[in-house]
């Protein structure tokens, strides 16, 4: 008998562990007003006829609905700005740095845009030791934003993403440069999400499509604000997880996101087998397909870790203030 | 090669064991993240000999060779590096798994377990895995593609000389119907497939265990089962749902429990006493292949055979038995049709275990006979309560349950108190009939509305290449609770088999009830049964000797319920004893290519009894007869009354008198309130229908919705009936106010005629009304105008109704002209003005496309045929999926009068550049929603100058903006469906 195999071991285990969810939809709501806004009412309100099919079809996809995520935690390695390790290969993103390291989110800016070297952070320090005073600082204070117009990009493919996926968007037409780059010391750790409501919603939409355009609209914002629900329900588990570690969970971040490029969404499919434990598969295009997925890096911040801005997850409260593109055709 | 029994005989006389997980084992021996396992095939060939070797030793029978991701999606042939060569792998695989088998032989008998010249019962299996990707309509995966994947795999494997193939961890039963069928094209070795099974007893994608039986059985695997996801103790409950339908040995390779972290690290978490502990209950339940998955070792099996051998030893298995169930299928359950005589889809108990029933089970078939209606339960043994249906909780039209059409939930098998919904009653009229799970204890309903003879709608639907038309036909039939659908696109004129394989791809794309393929083109036939997903009812073969030779085959390649017509040479026997007769024949040369009498409906076929008083009866006791026989019937009945007035009648209480003697199944109109009268009163009647729930609850909430459908002259005729009925019925108080629209909107613009409905011609005069109307009417529009109303607040019905009574005092151009463009405009204008939002546009949209429906209705039936504004050609480029806002383009455009040629999603230039081409189109649509597909949508562009200069590009799409546009050369940016709409109108009137 080879020595590599012991008849009496029990346990497996594997070089980097894969938690798999498998949820009842019942576990999460569907908020009405998250709909709303991803059918692009804004601050306006429905019409009861529209909030009445909305209601039936919040009521329809729950039933239907068979979330299932998996994920896992890799270490996080900080290279030359903007370059990390996170194991599975290299990823130069200014903009996925940004969120690992103050949380921002959807800042998105042309990747051919220039980083400037101006006047430092108010609040910054030079010596990486310090840590920053983190009372003082909130996203939209801690660089300065100027607003400009869309650049051409020199090539069509390299075009920044506008919006999600897995919503249908109206594109932005400024969006916001980063001038300053940050120099606070990054989180270590970092979950690597891969979330699905499953293909049932697909056929839904699809047959609607067909039959309802009305309602298949409406689904699709249905499908769109209930896997971010899912997400955020997973956030709360992943959250109680790490919790006695001190460790807080930042915004969650998606490949395809401003200039974290798409291509890595074959890395996490390597890592994290997601169509054997979650059933999302990747076309060639890079899509996933269920249609209602997030892929996401979840940066794991701690006290020592200086990540300034927490995410106030409060759920009351409007998530759009937090978020730096004013221009975006959801916000409310 | 050491000699060893024949592997099927071995798996139908005992226990056969598979062995473990592999890829769990490697990495514990180094594989690193994201590392493809086949490669050490070639690299460390000793640690995957080592890994076969200790499964041999620990009494394993059947290897699976290191090839579960060896495809060409992954593996190239012909590749630089042999461990990135996907026919060196595969080789490699099956060579380390044969030296294994040699040296664990040798070791047996050094050791004395085994003497020389006994037989050593080891397999080398190719394990093939899913491509994980997902197949199209869902995923970017062609089906045709899939097969060709897996049968490169598949010969590789042949060739190397494997002794069978795994098909495993399959979640989609469309790839594993794909798989299964490249096995059998390209191999000659016993298949066995294994599927993933979520707590809840299904797939991914939505098949049942019963679907999946259908469906392998069908095509003939030689054994089936489940592995992955789940450990034995969560097998537990899916186990007997398979061992009681299956009539070839059951497959369960768990995982070593669920993963759960400890101390940062994944553990499996059932120890291998454990693991053996579930497998032997597991083996009581029926199941006979054991062996394990992901986390399991060597411990786990040999801890497993141990105590399985032992409980065996105490208690022998059982021998396999055949299951006498005739099922079809779609892609998430099966459907039962020969029906049981127990009892029925009762009352559902709360927290009742189906599986409790199955206790001291013989084995026997759960539908032991078909003869009778007595009412009394003689069926299953499994059950341990008299008379209850095994599946009482979740079968049927119990009144409790959810009917939703996909099979995700709503009914939930077992689980359902622990996972899943309780199943709330609820229904929805987008149900169908048991159509959950599987067990209709009653008969069985078959939609006939898709088929063209004597609808002319439908024919002009064919002939535009409507495919949603259809579906929408197959829609309402399913609301209305048909069972299974029958599909017939006969036409001669169009492309038969082409337009049969659109139209089931389209079908079981957005509803998931079985299909009955209707047609006698054997292409057609074929290429339906190929793609089809599930088990198909296949209509049909008769006693003509060329027909059975025709027909047989295919339906022993692709599985299916054959609908067998007693004619033959010599016509249609007068008597039912010649019927009969005809019968026997087709059973007997059925056997001949193997297919099971149990997989043979015989319709003994209505003749109209007004030409012979005594055809009724003649077919009645031909069903009697086949029944008695312990046969399956089938009847389309409204051939009865052909000739008669006051068909329906005649229809439903034939039909009765048929189920009266036994009738299986019935081809029917959905729509028809005499046929489902008769047929809900007829369950209630005969005990089948507990405490009359569902008739009651017919009467309550589908009865209306037929009457009211019938007044609104929807739903068409029934066979021979009256036509629409219900013009003038609608009391007329929509009309005290007069008219206003019907003269003065259109701006007088046009010069109509008093021209009554239809009479008129459209061509011509249409061009340009449209926006002129819009222009003038913008001040004059009466919001108040009952079909003005209806379509700004988006009511369908009534658009419908209004529209239908309309026309039969104004012309369509009137109505189109005066009513619906210019309340699409208003609501237009208010969604430019974001003041209306996308969901109302669309519900106004849907509310005229109804209104159009009425109309288009009328002019076909008057012979008349629409002209249109234009053509425009409307597609999403290639490598882009989304289509939602092409969809909602392509309604709009329609409403204002253009046709519209929507080539779909993921479109290569090439076909768009065709379809101008051959339509002389005007005017090309191009959506994309993603950046990366832009280059795509340039390339479109460029191939349209090319070769259709004279063509106008319009694009847009979430990712588009003027600047991309201008980029890559578009004629126009269009912000949304309604600037498209305006360009086609700006476009066709220059």
């Amino acid at each position: 008998m080879q020595d590599h195999l012991s008849l009496e071991s029990r346990y497996m285990n594997m070089n980097y562990p894969v938690y798999v969810d498998v949820t009842d939809s019942r576990k999460f709501e569907i908020p009405l007003r998250e709909v709303k806004r991803y059918l692009g009412y804004g601050r306006v309100e429905m019409t009861p006829e529209v909030a009445g099919l909305a209601r039936e079809l919040i009521e329809e996809a729950r039933k239907i609905m068979r979330p299932r995520a998996c994920y896992t935690r890799l270490a996080v390695t900080f290279m030359d700005y903007p370059r990390m390790d996170f194991g599975f290969g290299i990823v130069e993103s200014r903009n996925l740095w940004k969120n690992l390291s103050d949380g921002s989110l959807y800042d998105y800016t042309a990747p051919a845009l220039e980083v400037s070297s101006e006047s430092p952070l108010p609040n910054s320090s030079t010596s990486s030791d310090e840590s920053p005073d983190v009372s003082d600082v909130s996203p939209n204070n801690l660089f300065s934003v100027t607003e400009t117009s869309l650049r051409q990009p020199s090539s069509v493919t390299e075009a920044s993403f506008k919006q999600p996926s897995h919503v249908t968007g109206i594109p932005t037409e400024r969006q916001i440069s980063v001038s300053q780059q940050p120099v606070i010391p990054l989180v270590r750790e970092c979950f690597l999400l891969a979330a699905t409501v499953g293909p049932q919603m697909d056929v839904l939409i699809r047959r609607y499509a067909r039959t309802s355009p009305s309602k298949s609209v409406i689904l699709q914002a249905v499908g769109a604000a209930a896997i971010e629900a899912y997400c955020d329900l997973l956030e709360v588990r992943m959250s109680a997880e790490v919790a006695d570690e001190g460790l807080t969970l930042l915004p969650r971040f998606s490949p395809g996101y401003g200039d974290f490029s798409l291509n890595h969404q074959r890395d996490f499919f390597r890592v994290l087998d997601p169509p054997r434990r979650a059933g999302i598969t990747l076309t060639d295009r890079l899509l996933m397909v269920p249609e209602k997925s997030v892929t996401a890096v979840i940066g794991l911040a701690g006290p020592d870790t200086g990540a300034a801005c927490l995410p106030d997850r409060d759920a009351s409260k409007n998530r759009c203030d937090a978020c730096l593109n004013k221009n975006c055709g959801y916000r409310v | 090669m050491p000699e060893r029994t024949d592997i099927i005989k071995k798996i139908h006389d005992g226990l056969v064991f598979f062995d473990g997980g592999c890829g769990t084992l490697l990495q514990e021996m180094g594989l690193g993240p994201g590392e493809l396992p086949e490669r050490w095939n070639i690299t460390h060939p000793e640690r995957l000999i080592g890994i076969h070797y200790d499964y041999l030793m620990a009494g394993a029978n059947i290897i699976s060779a290191n090839t579960f991701g060896a495809n060409s999606l992954k593996f190239s042939m012909g590749a630089d590096r042999p461990e990135d060569d996907l026919k060196l792998i595969i080789e490699a695989a099956v060579k380390n798994a044969r030296t294994a088998i040699e040296r664990a032989h040798a070791a047996k008998i050094a050791d004395g377990s085994l003497s020389g010249d006994e037989p050593f019962d080891a397999w080398v299996a190719l394990d093939v895995g899913p491509t994980g990707k997902l197949l199209q309509p869902l995923g970017d995966l062609a089906y045709d593609r899939a097969i060709d994947i897996f049968a490169e795999v598949m010969k590789i494997g042949a060739a190397c000389g494997v002794d069978l193939i795994l098909i495993e961890t399959m979640n989609d039963s469309h790839e594993a119907k794909a798989a299964v069928l490249a096995a059998k094209e390209n191999a000659n070795v016993p298949v066995f497939v294994t599927t993933v099974y979520d707590e809840g007893a299904k797939l991914l994608t939505g098949a049942n265990p019963q679907a999946m039986v259908a469906l392998l059985e069908g095509l003939g695997v030689d054994a089936l089962g489940m592995n992955c996801s789940l450990g034995p103790e969560q097998m537990k409950h899916i186990v007997p749902m398979l061992t009681e339908v299956a009539s070839v040995p059951v497959i369960v390779n768990p995982n070593a429990g669920l993963p759960r972290t400890e101390h940062g690290k994944t553990v499996y978490d059932v120890t291998p006493e454990q693991f053996a502990a579930a497998m032997v209950d597991i083996m009581h339940s029926g199941a006979r292949i054991l062996g394990g998955c992901c986390g399991t070792t060597p411990a786990h099996i040999q801890a497993m055979i141990r105590a399985v051998r032992a409980a065996e030893a105490k208690t022998p298995i059982p021998p396999l038995t055949e299951k006498n169930i005739t099922m079809v299928s779609s892609y998430t359950h099966a459907v039962i049709l020969n029906r049981a005589t127990a009892t029925v889809p009762g009352s559902k108990i709360p927290g009742k275990s189906n599986m409790s029933d199955l206790a001291g089970s013989e084995g026997e078939s759960v539908f032991s006979d078909t003869s009778g209606h007595d009412g009394k339960s003689n069926s299953s043994t499994l059950s341990g309560h008299g008379g209850e249906s095994v599946f009482s909780d979740t079968s049927g039209h119990d009144g409790e349950s959810n009917f939703s059409p996909l099979s995700g939930h709503g009914r939930e098998s077992v689980s359902s108190d622990t996972f899943g919904h309780d199943g709330e009653s609820n229904f929805s009229p987008l149900s169908g009939y048991g159509s959950e799970t599987s067990t209709p204890c009653r008969p069985v309903l078959i939609g006939e509305r898709i088929n063209p003879t004597g609808k002319k709608r439908f024919k002009q639907a064919l002939r535009d290449h409507d495919i949603d038309y259809i579906l929408q036909e197959g829609l309402a039939e399913q609301e209305l609770g048909a069972d299974i659908l029958d599909v017939n696109v006969g036409l001669p004129e169009i492309d038969e088999p082409q337009m049969m394989e659109e139209v089931v791809a389209a079908l079981q794309g957005v509803l998931d009830l079985p299909l009955q393929i209707d047609t006698t083109d054997i292409q057609a036939m074929e290429r339906a049964l190929r793609l089809y997903n599930g088990k198909a009812m296949i209509n049909s073969v008769n006693g003509k000797t060329e027909v059975m030779k025709a027909i047989f085959p295919l339906a022993k390649k692709y599985g299916g319920l054959i609908v067998a017509l007693t004619l033959d040479e010599d016509g249609i026997p007068d008597t039912a004893a010649g019927r009969i007769a005809i019968a026997e024949r087709i059973y007997a040369t059925a056997a001949e290519y193997s297919i099971k009498r149990k997989d043979i409906i015989i319709d003994p076929l209505c003749m109209t009894v007004s030409t012979d008083d005594r055809s009724a009866l003649t077919t009645l006791e031909a069903v009697r007869g086949i029944h008695e026989m312990g046969g399956l019937t089938s009847l389309g009945v409204s051939n009865i009354s052909f000739g008669l007035p006051n068909r329906e009648d005649i229809n439903s209480t034939f039909f009765t008198m048929a189920l009266e003697n036994g009738l299986n199944a019935a081809i029917m109109n959905p729509h028809s309130a005499k046929m489902q009268s008769a047929f809900y009163a007829f369950c209630a009647l005969h005990g089948l229908d507990a405490q009359c729930r569902n008739y009651m609850e017919y009467v309550q909430e589908m009865l209306p919705k037929i009457q009211a459908e019938k007044s609104a002259g929807v739903g068409g005729k029934t066979a021979g009936g009256a036509g629409s009925a219900g013009t003038a019925g609608g009391g007329g108080s929509a009309f005290g106010a007069g008219v206003p629209g019907s003269s003065g909107s259109a701006g007088g613009k046009s010069a109509h005629g008093t021209g009554s409905a239809g009479s008129e011609g459209l061509a011509g005069a249409v061009s340009g009304t449209g926006s002129a109307g819009a222009a003038s009417g913008e001040s004059s529009v009466d919001l108040s105008h009952p079909l003005i109303r209806a379509i700004t607040k988006g009511l369908k019905d009534q658009a419908a109704k209004i529209t239908g009574e309309l026309l039969d005092r104004e012309s369509s151009l009137q109505i189109i002209d005066g009513y619906l463009i210019p309340a699409l405009d208003v609501v237009g204008k208010g969604f430019e003005a974001k003041t209306v939002f996308l969901p109302q546009l669309l519900m106004s949209a849907e509310a005229a496309t109804a209104a159009f429906e009425v109309i288009k209705k009328r002019l076909a039936a008057s012979g008349v045929s629409e002209a249109k504004k234009g053509i425009v050609v409307l597609a999403t480029v290639k490598g882009d999926i989304h289509d939602i806002g092409k969809n909602i383009v392509k309604v709009l455009l329609e409403n204002y009068g253009f046709e519209v040629i929507d080539l779909g999603k993921d479109v290569p230039p090439e076909t768009v550049v065709k379809a101008v081409q051959d339509s002389h189109a005007p005017v090309a649509g191009l959506s994309a929603l993603m950046t990366t597909t832009v280059p795509a949508m340039e390339e479109t562009i460029k191939q349209l100058r090319a070769g259709a200069p004279w063509c106008k590009v319009v694009v847009g799409g979430a990712v588009l903006t003027q600047e991309y546009a201008d980029m890559i050369g578009a004629d126009k940016y269009a912000k949304d469906a309604m600037e498209t709409v305006r360009y086609a109108e700006f476009v066709t009137a220059s």
